[in-house]
């Protein structure tokens, strides 16, 4: 594959309604979409989820990264890889994510134009992403995400996931009424679901146990704790994550493959949560889990709010790989976005189920008009 | 009135007040918008509507015997004899609004695929009867609004784009069936709960569900067909 050309978008695809945590609430989600066309002909398509708060990320690093790095670095260079593992090495090589400015590492841009290479170079092939990630099950189950909010809308969003038949639950929580929040939650669900919390960094080493021991104390049982505390100071980490009676998870915390061996030098977590944008795409994600893999650290696939079925394809396409993930989140789709981007719906069905995608590339097709319409700029790089 | 209509007509008459305090609404009603928003507006309802009866026939399938008196005559009614039925209506409308076959193509397109997406989605409810009181819900809500807002639509348009009231016959006529036809709906609910044995809190997380956004500002003012 050579690439000729391609199309960043800024896009920002509006939610059905609000999601709240810790470090803000959004109304949608500003993505940034690549389509890559390949000198064959074939069309590619990434995704990437710039986030100040998570990669230092945001549209303007991105375009300006995609023009003066990554750009360059692509344009007219064949990539020659005859199989999948050599290709990823090759875009591994091709794409540099580490940070500049303010960004920790430019990865949702990186990852945006690796899985537009992916697509492209499978394409040309006429293969698929489930045939090159050997399929280790046929389904796999999502986990709801309760946002912040009052006692009340808590209850409301886990009577919804509990209609829609959910078992496992993640709960964003701030600090405030976080056990009325989750014995609520626990309520609905019962004594057997998988409840989780996510902190998004809003507690202090203190803080955190004290949280986790009054849950406890409540009688609510929770499988992890997610980014209690903000990114950085491992000294910390490591001490929560000795003291803490539930098993502390990294999200924030865990960007790029030095964070995740100096997570696991430090000892400070028990858990990861991979997501594929933040991580900087497929390559560098299968190499964190193989990092965790080696040191005994769990991992789960977790996503960014608000992904669109780009990512939640490739998603799909890992979480079907892995058979040992913990958690997965993600499939959203139009659950929470007013429309998608793919003619074919990602979206997780009944109990959060969802099955095996086939076909062509990543798995689903592009709707260039729908990506046209939520664009609010866009880069031509030729 | 049954508990379970006071509080289905209180979930439907916040969106419809809602759906009237808009900016998009406000702008419709104030002659704000361009010709082109107008079109937009008008293809978006068509496409809304377009399939109203296939989506009736479903509902009038999967009601509780006791709850399919009102939905058989709306559905034959929208369904029509050999004249096309209601849809007919927003075929003359759209005939009206000079779009070109290939733009009138694109919203019955539209109309279609979400039929498509009805029926290929993954389904989220384990059930039928969870689908079919979600989808009588969002179904009623919409005969609801427009018993009470069809005709400002109507004339909204007419005034916008200068056309006759024969061309809007569909909002006209909705305006004055529909006032029965919500009442009806309302029953229709409380029977199909009756039926299914919904209980309270289940209703009360279905209309949670249903209301997450404004169905109508979700539907009436999604997309650009003259861009």
């Amino acid at each position: 594959v050579k690439a000729s050309g391609a199309v960043l978008s800024c896009v920002s695809l509006p939610f059905v309604e609000k999601f709240s945590h810790s470090l803000g609430a959004r109304a949608a989600s500003e993505s940034i979409l690549v389509s890559v066309t390949a000198a064959d002909g074939s069309t590619g398509w990434g995704e990437g989820l710039p986030r100040t708060y998570v990669t230092g990320e945001d549209f303007e690093s991105c375009a300006t990264h995609a023009r003066d790095v990554l750009w360059p670095r692509i344009r007219e260079r064949e990539l020659a890889a005859t199989d999948f593992a050599g290709l990823l090495r090759e875009i591994g090589e091709l794409l540099p994510a580490h940070g500049s400015g303010g960004a920790i590492a430019h990865n949702a841009v990186r990852c945006a134009f690796e899985l537009a290479l992916i697509d492209a170079w499978l394409r040309g092939r006429g293969r698929g992403l489930g045939e090159e990630l050997p399929r280790a099950r046929d389904e796999v189950a999502y986990s709801a995400v309760i946002p912040t909010g009052s006692v009340e809308s808590t209850t409301s969003h886990a009577k919804q996931y509990r209609m829609l038949g959910f078992e496992q639950v993640k709960v964003k929580i701030d600090g405030k009424d976080d056990v009325a929040r989750l014995q609520a939650v626990r309520a609905v669900f019962g004594a057997e679901a998988s409840l989780r919390v996510d902190g998004n960094a809003a507690y202090t080493v203190e803080g955190a146990l004290a949280a986790l021991a009054a849950a406890g104390a409540a009688g609510v049982r929770l499988d992890s704790a997610e980014q209690m505390l903000a990114r950085g100071a491992l000294p910390e980490w490591a001490d929560l994550t000795a003291r803490s009676p539930v098993p502390i998870m990294v999200d924030e915390s865990l960007v790029t493959e030095e964070d995740a061996r100096a997570l696991i030098a430090a000892k400070a977590c028990h858990v990861f949560n991979i997501r594929i944008s933040k991580c900087g795409g497929l390559g560098p994600t299968l190499r964190i889990v193989e990092l965790a893999r080696a040191a005994g650290i769990r991992f789960q696939l977790g996503c960014h709010v608000g992904e669109s079925a780009i990512l939640s394809a490739v998603g799909r396409h890992l979480a079907c790989h892995l058979a040992d993930l913990w958690f997965i989140e993600g499939s959203f789709g139009t659950l929470l976005l007013k429309e998608d981007v793919a003619r074919e719906t990602v979206r997780f069905g009944h109990r959060g189920r969802a099955k095996f995608i086939a076909g062509a590339g990543i798995g689903v097709e592009v709707r260039p008009d729908v990506v046209e319409r939520y664009a609010v700029r866009s880069l031509k790089l030729d | 009135m049954t508990t379970v209509q006071s509080r289905v007509r209180r979930r439907f008459e916040q969106a419809t007040e809602e759906f009237a305090a808009s900016g998009a609404f406000r702008r419709l009603e104030d002659g704000a918008f361009s010709s082109a928003e107008y079109v937009d507006f008008a293809c978006n309802v068509a496409r809304a509507h377009l399939n109203s009866p296939r989506i009736l026939a479903f509902l009038f399938a999967v009601a509780p015997p006791g709850a399919s008196r009102h939905l058989s005559s709306n559905m034959l009614e929208e369904l029509g004899g050999t004249d096309g039925g209601h849809p007919r209506y927003l075929e003359a409308m759209l005939a009206h609004l000079n779009l070109g076959d290939a733009t009138i193509a694109r919203v019955r397109e539209d109309a279609a695929d979400l039929i498509q997406k009805f029926c290929v989605d993954p389904m989220l409810f384990g059930t039928l009867r969870e689908l079919g009181l979600s989808a009588l819900l969002e179904v009623s809500s919409f005969e609801w609004m427009l018993s009470r807002l069809a005709t400002r639509m109507g004339e909204s348009l007419q005034r916008g784009l200068k056309l006759d009231r024969a061309a809007l016959e569909w909002f006209f006529l909705h305006a004055e069936a529909d006032i029965e036809h919500a009442e009806q709906a309302l029953e229709t609910i409380a029977e199909y709960v009756a039926g299914y044995g919904v209980t309270d809190e289940e209703l009360e997380t279905f209309l949670d569900l249903t209301f997450r956004e404004n169905v109508f500002l979700a539907r009436y003012f999604f997309k650009r067909y003259t861009a």
